[in-house]
């Protein structure tokens, strides 16, 4: 593929021709993709060394799979995303830091007093902090959905779920969030507007 | 004008701070591309060689499958004149006067052999 097409070229053009044997076509899909995933896996995970070796597992995963890549039956950052979530579910589960769907009830008022012990940098931290404490099937769709912007169609085919309980899994993460960061807007410099 | 979500702000500061990969990150992930696409190239040049095609080959050269059946059954016949060894002709019945033997030098020794 020529070098100024690349650019303009979709992810699934570049790569069925790295599954073809063009190599600067998988160049420009790690510049495409890499950053994408490694955001979400490095917020799901909160920690940025294990979020690269998953980006890494990730990408390893498509380029194996690119010379069979079924042209037309799924967009290549959903399946990738998909993979990308499945391995920080797996991280997650191992290290004993996955919280359960139901297990958590969502917080009271009161317990926002608990998220500040962790909050003490700046608000993208105080975001994260909070985004720790959700259960992890609301953390992984406020992420997709909030923070890398997919549609919520597109979550639930990375989610394996549907639409509304997209819908649902985001009203309550957003609900919680708010909780766990009411008492701390207004020392975050955002007011009380 | 619509209520703007507290929450917004966060998520707005959150995406102005997304992690980026260093050079490190990048350099791995593109020499796992180098990798997946050097074992595949050398699987298929493997695939490829004249090791593996020969055979192919050599059937290919003497008429294909159709040929082989007929060799294999011209050497199953041969066996087995080898083994049943028939009754040989002595004369070709037609001329009394002649003896294969006049016709075709060294058959006598075979006729010898098989009589």
């Amino acid at each position: 593929m020529p070098l100024d097409a690349l650019g303009e070229a979709s992810d699934e053009a570049l790569l069925v021709a790295y599954g073809n044997g063009d190599r600067a076509a998988a160049r420009a899909l790690t510049v495409r993709l890499t950053p994408r995933i490694l955001g979400y896996a490095a917020r799901v995970l909160a920690d940025r060394a294990e979020a690269e070796d998953v980006v890494q597992e990730a990408m390893l995963r498509l380029w194996r799979i690119a010379p069979d890549w079924r042209q037309g039956e799924a967009q290549v950052t959903t399946w990738l995303y998909r993979v990308t979530v499945n391995l920080c579910t797996d991280r997650l589960r191992k290290s004993g830091r996955a919280v359960d769907l139901e297990a958590v009830p969502e917080p009271e008022d009161g317990q926002a007093a608990a998220v500040e012990g962790l909050i003490d940098q700046d608000r993208a931290d105080a975001l994260g902090a909070a985004l720790e404490l959700l259960p992890e099937r609301q953390r992984q769709a406020v992420i997709l959905r909030h923070l890398e912007g997919l549609s919520n169609p597109e979550i639930a085919a990375v989610m394996d779920i549907g639409v509304e309980a997209v819908e649902s899994l985001t009203a309550r993460g957003k609900r919680a969030l708010s909780r766990h960061l009411a008492g701390r807007r207004a020392e975050l410099g955002y007011g009380d507007d | 004008m619509t209520e703007r979500d507290p929450l917004d702000a966060f998520f707005d500061e959150a995406r102005a701070n997304r992690p980026t990969p260093g050079a490190d990150l990048m350099a791995r992930v593109l020499a796992d591309a180098d990798a997946v696409a050097d074992g595949r190239e050398a699987r298929a040049t493997r695939a490829a060689t004249p090791a593996r095609r020969r055979p192919a080959q050599m059937l290919k050269a003497l008429g294909g499958w159709p040929a082989l059946a007929g060799l294999a059954a011209t050497t199953a016949t041969g066996l087995w004149i080898g083994f049943a060894l028939p009754e040989l002709p002595t004369s070709l019945g037609l001329a009394s006067g002649y003896d294969l033997s006049d016709l075709a030098p060294g058959y006598g020794s075979l006729s010898a052999f098989g009589g």
